[in-house]
């Protein structure tokens, strides 16, 4: 579903120019829980963009559900960000102005969701997320943990294909990370979701099916995750 | 979807109460102002439409072409124009011609001078003007008076019945009372007569002339069902009948156009003679001065969204992640501005009704202005326009923030947009509002100069008291009877007002050296009461003396260098003894020259002058007090007014107090330093918001700088450093401009101040204390916060 051919990323520097990325290929497919590690610096973020269509890439080529994407539209990436892809962050950003209840219907409201259709899927978000007390609370409410889970709940409640998730246990203690990490486990395998996230725990990497690892721009071969193969 | 754009908005104006307040109280600011002008301008369309018959009404406006001025358009019409059109024409249901004047009308022992118009009978079938009691005055030596005028006059009495005395109009019957008009009407006058009396001998040869059209004005009612176009199309064929053979002066000819009522407020175009129509240029000029004031607080409203921008740019990361379009994010600010702007108008109304009593504003802006629901359509649509506008510039900066350079998780990269506009948004607003104050202290100074300057007579200890046409002498008689009395003398208007009876005077009966000058009527007594002084020749020798014939009082007059020199007469002394006719008709003899004096508004230089002895015109008595018995003095001279004229209150007023009062208009510089108030407040509150939100930003830079060993001092240094410099900046733009404007206004008076060093500098020196105190404020509580607090937060 995710194809990169010998895609670069640099950035100007002085004369000359900066690779943060260098000519990365890779696969992804759907329903997979990839994570991706390397020491900071080493351009996990950019990629991580780049798949998730935030940034472009400065050479190679972008294949998403077979489609050329390296140049798209405004309104047509806007398109995918919300029917295919969500993205869960380290530093939660949630917005502060709105509640839980209204920052999990954010999506719903640019997907365009009659106000019933996003009552409902809401109100299944936060039942599933074991929220539904703190749904009139306002982001600075709550701990870290039932940040990133309103955190996750937004990514997900647009029903997208895929996942991008920077570092989500980062600012977390590790009770808090595992119960992310399970609620990932189940949207990969229940929900069919496929997953890519940035980690720098080799425990949190292990939740998923394949490890990238990333080193000064460069991918190293991918490694499968034991049991599966 | 816009449910959620205004619950967001409204939860960010609450949180950030500061922001809001600041720009709630700018945007108000300006609208107020803007309202004010809206309102006058919404009133200028509601001229007279209480006329049953307004759509059918036109008036009959003259082109002139002239050899000397060229092509004027003028909205009088000769006399007789009004008669042929009722005629001939029987898509004409009625004609109305009116003649204004202003003069001065007696009754119940008082006297006014009041603004009449000599009406037809037709006036009163073609305009709806309210009676209140009796009906209209048609029949010659007949008059109907306002409300006011009937009041002034008359208090609660009945004036039905009653007597007017007007010039050599003789009396004047009133028939009527006009109730007050429901809306303004470019018609003003105190009192209306029938215009079969015979008013000033001068007018009677009018009504038959062809020559002359700016005696008075034809206003026209068509049939009903006539086309609008009806009259303009035979009014070619009238001018051309009524000019065929006539012999003018300077002028090749003229035509006649229409003007319908109702196009008739505002007037789009200058015309001669107009009337009260409220001139589109003057609105417009009022509702730049509004918008200016406006864009003052929508540059706060600029500044303070993007010095904020840290904050919302995160939000706007995660809305666009989230599947926003650009353009919904764009939405989403200008929704929260509106809501802003609304809150504004509700504050800029409340403004609205503190300054409302304001007597500047009544007068000249919305007096007689109907707050209908048209208005306040108008006033919410035009605050909506104004958040979006004002939201417009941010909303594009904000809405460009890419959300994978915003989200990463480590804020280093430069988030800051639009720091260069900012700055130049301050300095403007601080460069507008110091050319504002310079501008108007040079306003100020100039009046205060006007009220208090040497005229070159003498203006102290002496007490004028306004007195009717009735001979005086035995006032003046008893006045000088009273200790402390020095003198008394009598004049016609006083000096220092605008002049009064401007003509033509010539050296020789027909042609010669000809010159326009002022006439004013005094009595010998009056050159040594004002220690006027004379270059040549002597005093104006009594009135008896001075009666050759009978009724000829005047044959001699004093003139001033100027009218010398206007007369082409080699020096003063030559001038005496030599002859000037008036008017074409009366011959002087030039018996003295005075040394020049400022006599009328120091709008213009010294006029010619002529002073002439004629006790019929005399209308103050100038009563000069030796210092020190003003108080017993005065005293007396009341006792005295009261035994001459029991039924009328004593007016008499100091010289020098009726200058300063003419002079000074406290409440037009109320108004305007309000203005400027408001102005300085808004760039005041910007500059104090701006310091604010960037020194917050900079809180963590000022915790590690103290745990380093810097002192208070040194970081009020760095965190002031940049806007002191932009405050410095404004001053510099700021200087030349105001200068500048303030020669521009000064440039309308013959006689005025320089604006020097003290107006300059204090204008810049307040702009930059207030500036100043709002920076030094703010970045002292910023560098006295414990670094400790400032360091823990991540
Ligand atoms: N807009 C940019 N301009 C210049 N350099 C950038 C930009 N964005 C990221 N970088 C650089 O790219 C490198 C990789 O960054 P990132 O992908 O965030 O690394 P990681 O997430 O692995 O820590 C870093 O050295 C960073 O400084
Ligand atoms: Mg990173």
């Amino acid at each position: 579903m995710i194809s990169l051919r010998n895609v670069s990323k640099y950035y100007p520097a002085g004369f000359g120019k900066i690779y943060v990325l260098r000519n990365i290929t890779l696969d992804i497919n759907e329903g997979e829980f990839i994570s991706i590690m390397g020491p900071s610096g080493s351009g996990k973020s950019t990629l991580l963009h780049i798949l998730g269509l935030l940034e472009e890439p400065s050479e190679g080529e972008y294949l998403f559900f077979d489609q050329p994407v390296q140049k798209l539209s405004e309104k047509r990436r806007t398109d995918l960000h919300r029917n295919h892809i969500g993205f869960v962050f380290q530093a939660y950003h949630l917005i502060d102005e709105l509640t839980v209840y209204e920052n999990i219907e954010t999506p719903l409201l640019y997907k365009g969701l009659s106000s019933s259709e996003r009552k409902s899927r809401v109100a299944e978000l936060l039942d599933r997320f074991n929220m539904v007390a703190k749904k009139d609370l306002f982001p600075t409410q709550l701990s870290g943990g039932q940040q990133q889970l309103v955190g996750i709940a937004r990514a997900v409640a647009a029903k997208p294909k895929v996942i991008f998730a920077d570092e989500p246990t980062g600012n977390l203690h590790s009770d808090q990370s595992k119960e992310i990490m399970e609620l990932f486990k189940r949207l990969n395998q229940e929900d069919g979701v496929t997953i890519v996230q940035v980690t720098h725990s080799e425990t949190n990497a292990e939740y998923g099916n394949r490890i990238l690892r990333l080193k000064d721009g460069w991918l190293e071969p991918s490694e499968v995750i034991g049991s599966q193969l | 979807m816009f449910r959620n754009y205004f619950v967001i908005a409204f939860r960010n104006l609450w949180k950030h109460r500061l922001f809001s307040l600041i720009n709630i109280f700018g945007l108000a600011s300006g609208m107020m102002v803007c309202l004010l002008a809206i309102a006058h301008i919404k009133g200028a369309f509601d001229y007279d439409t209480f006329h049953p018959n307004r759509d059918r009404i036109y008036r009959v406006l003259t082109e002139v072409d002239d050899r000397r001025y060229g092509r004027n358009l003028f909205a009088t019409s000769p006399m007789p124009l009004a008669e042929t059109l009722k005629r001939d024409y029987a898509f004409v249901e009625e004609t109305s011609r009116f003649v204004r004047t202003y003069g001065e009308f007696s009754a119940n022992y008082k006297r006014f001078d009041l603004l009449s118009f000599a009406v037809d009978p037709g006036f009163f079938r073609m305009f709806g003007f309210p009676m209140a009691k009796g009906r209209p005055a048609t029949e010659p030596g007949t008059a109907v008076l306002t409300r006011e005028t009937a009041e002034r006059f008359f208090g609660t009495a009945d004036p039905i019945g009653q007597v007017i005395q007007y010039g050599s109009a003789g009396p004047l019957t009133v028939t009527g009372v006009l109730a007050d008009s429901p809306v303004r009407s470019h018609l003003k006058f105190d009192i209306l007569l029938a215009l079969g009396t015979p008013t000033k001998a001068v007018f009677n040869g009018v009504f038959f002339d062809w020559r002359q059209y700016t005696n008075g004005y034809t206003y026209v009612l068509l049939r009903p069902g006539i086309p609008a176009d009806a009259l303009e199309r035979v009014l070619p064929a009238v001018a051309g009948r009524a000019t065929r053979g006539l012999k003018f002066q300077t002028e090749r000819g003229y035509s006649f156009r229409t003007q319908a009522l109702t196009d008739l407020s505002p007037a789009f175009r200058e015309l001669m003679f107009s009337t009260y129509e409220p001139q589109v240029s003057g609105l417009l000029a009022e509702l730049s001065v509004g918008l200016v004031t406006l864009l003052l607080a929508g540059f706060n409203y600029i500044n303070l969204t993007l010095a904020r921008s840290l904050g919302r740019a995160r939000e706007v990361g995660i809305r666009k992640v989230a599947g926003a379009l650009r353009i919904q994010v764009v939405a989403q600010f200008m929704a929260e501005s509106t809501v802003l702007s609304l809150f504004a108008l509700g504050l800029a109304y409340l403004m609205l009704e503190l300054v409302k009593p304001m007597a500047f504003v009544q007068r000249w802006l919305i007096g007689g202005v109907e707050w209908d629901l048209t208005l306040w359509g108008i006033f919410i649509a035009f605050s909506i326009l104004t958040g979006l506008l004002a939201g417009a510039v941010p909303a594009r900066v904000l809405s460009g923030f890419e959300p994978a350079q915003v989200l990463r998780s480590k804020m280093g990269l430069k988030v800051m947009r639009g720091i260069s506009l900012r700055k130049s948004l301050v300095v403007i607003q601080f460069a507008i509002s110091i050319v504002a104050m310079i501008s108007l202290m040079s306003m100020h100074q100039q009046m205060e100069y006007m009220a208090t300057a040497d005229y070159g007579f003498r203006r102290e200890g002496i007490l004028n008291i306004p007195v009717g046409p009735a001979p005086h002498q035995r006032l003046v008689d008893d006045l000088r009877q009273v200790a402390g009395v020095e003198r008394v003398s009598a004049m016609s208007k006083l000096f220092g007002h605008h002049g009064d009876g401007f003509g033509a005077v010539r050296r020789q009966r027909t042609g010669g050296d000809s010159s326009q000058a002022f006439s004013f009527a005094v009595d010998p007594e009056f050159v040594p009461n004002f220690s006027l002084q004379l270059l040549a020749g002597r005093n104006l020798p009594p009135a008896a003396a001075d009666s050759l014939r009978p009724g000829a009082s005047g044959r001699f007059v004093l003139i001033n260098e100027e009218a010398a020199r206007a007369f082409r007469f080699p020096d003063a002394r030559a001038a005496v003894g030599q002859t000037l006719w008036l008017n074409d008709s009366t011959e002087v003899q030039i018996i003295g020259v005075m040394k020049d004096f400022k006599f009328t508004s120091f709008a213009w230089a010294i006029k010619p002058l002529i002073l002439r002895n004629r006790p019929d015109e005399f209308r103050f008595l100038n009563v000069r007090i030796t210092p020190g018995s003003e108080e017993t003095a005065l005293a007396d001279i009341r006792a005295i007014w009261k035994k001459h004229n029991p039924y009328e209150a004593f007016a008499g007023q100091w010289y020098d107090d009726f200058l300063y009062d003419h002079h000074t208009h406290p409440e037009d510089m109320n108004f305007m330093g309000l203005l400027i108030g408001l102005a300085l407040s808004i760039a005041g509150l910007g500059l104090f918001g701006m310091v604010t939100y960037t020194t917050e930003t900079r809180i963590r830079e000022v915790g590690i700088r103290k745990v380093m060993g810097a002192n208070v001092g040194q970081i009020v240094m760095l965190l002031s450093k940049d806007f002191v410099k932009l405050l410095a900046l404004s001053g510099v733009i700021a200087l030349p401009l105001g200068y500048m404007a303030g020669n521009l206004f000064l440039h309308a008076f013959a006689y005025h101040i320089s604006i020097g060093a003290g107006i300059l500098l204090s204008g810049v020196g307040v702009l930059l204390t207030l500036g100043a105190l709002t920076i030094g404020i703010r970045t002292y509580r910023a560098a006295q916060a414990n670094p400790a607090d400032s360091l823990r937060a991540e």
